[in-house]
């Protein structure tokens, strides 16, 4: 039977829940502050995005290098904790995109294209 | 996935007119072991969730989400009924789908439409199938542990927060229930 009891997570679990509660809020605040969200209406993207922010940070800094040096029976744990992360981070992306694209175009009204429709950065260089 | 799982009358052998199962508990009686408790990961997951939620919910509201019962034996029904709907593809559907009253129970807490539910549930299941016995036990720490990181963060929540987090912990729930009833649904093979 499942053993769900969270006064007992593991140090990494409670560094998760650590920074991800702090990043979410951060985030929020933001979120709030720029006018994009409401003060207490539901917020798609600080839970997401903390939890993008952190997976990546954690499997670029522990996954991918415990997996290249990892063998054996500690191999297999690194690549069901890979292939879980990425999952959730897959999900959590999905969770977020539409509400992503409103902040985006709430803050590039115009959306950041000049009347040609040629983005400034990509516009030749004038010969004149 | 066996489409039969999406038979929301298997547990009254597809005839909901005469033969009723009022309390949900009909199927389980036939179910015994590893297998049989492994039902009870459905209540007990979302009881995980709905707790962690009102917790949060607390903050903000006097509502609460009900808790669900553990589904139980129950030595009160017709056995031979039991023991043929057990007998055949009706083991998978009993550990995917329709628990009678309890999966009735589990949609209305979690605000889901059968379908969408049912839906959800197909499409995990379509996933732990290709995994090897090894990487699905791992694969049950991990979603067990993110049901517990996540009722822990639902903890200091603000507002704003507690929706997607509840929807995190419902997802993480609908992947330990397919897994655990994948490995259910392997250990009776193993045993037949």
């Amino acid at each position: 039977m499942s053993n769900i009891e969270t006064d007992f997570l593991s140090e990494q679990s409670r560094e998760w829940v650590r920074e991800v509660s702090s990043l979410q809020s951060r985030l929020s605040e933001k979120l709030i502050a720029i006018g994009f969200l409401n003060l207490g209406e539901d917020d798609p993207i600080s839970h997401h995005l903390a939890e993008v922010s952190y997976a990546g940070s954690i499997i670029a800094g522990r996954l991918v290098p415990q997996f290249l040096k990892a063998e054996g029976t500690e191999l297999s744990d690194v690549a069901v904790d890979l292939v879980e992360d990425l999952r959730e981070l897959r999900e959590a992306i999905e969770a977020m995109e539409s509400s992503l694209l409103r902040l985006m175009n709430q803050l590039n009204p115009d959306g950041g294209l000049p009347r040609s429709g040629v983005p400034h950065r990509s516009r030749p260089a004038s010969r004149v | 996935m066996n489409p039969q799982s999406l038979n929301l009358y298997s547990y009254v052998k597809n005839n909901p007119l005469s033969k009723v199962d009022p309390d949900g508990h009909c199927c389980w009686d036939y179910i015994t072991g590893a297998a049989g408790e492994s039902l009870n990961v459905v209540p007990d997951t979302l009881n995980a969730i709905n707790g962690a939620a009102n917790l949060a919910l607390s903050k903000f509201t006097s509502y609460q989400i009900p808790m669900l019962d553990r589904i139980t034996p129950d030595n009160n029904h017709d056995s031979q009924a039991g023991a043929n709907f057990m007998a055949g593809p009706g083991v998978v559907a009993a550990m995917m789908v329709p628990v009678g009253g309890e999966m009735k129970a589990l949609n209305l807490a979690e605000g889901l439409s059968v379908e969408v539910r049912a839906s959800a549930i197909e499409k995990e299941a379509g996933i732990v199938a290709k995994c090897s016995d090894g990487a699905l036990s791992r694969s049950a720490n991990k979603a067990e542990t993110s049901i517990a990181k996540h009722s822990e963060i639902l903890r200091n929540a603000t507002k704003e927060q507690v929706k997607s987090i509840t929807e995190d912990l419902k997802k993480a729930g609908t992947r330990l229930e397919a897994i655990r009833a994948e490995q259910a649904k392997r250990i009776q093979n193993a045993a037949q």
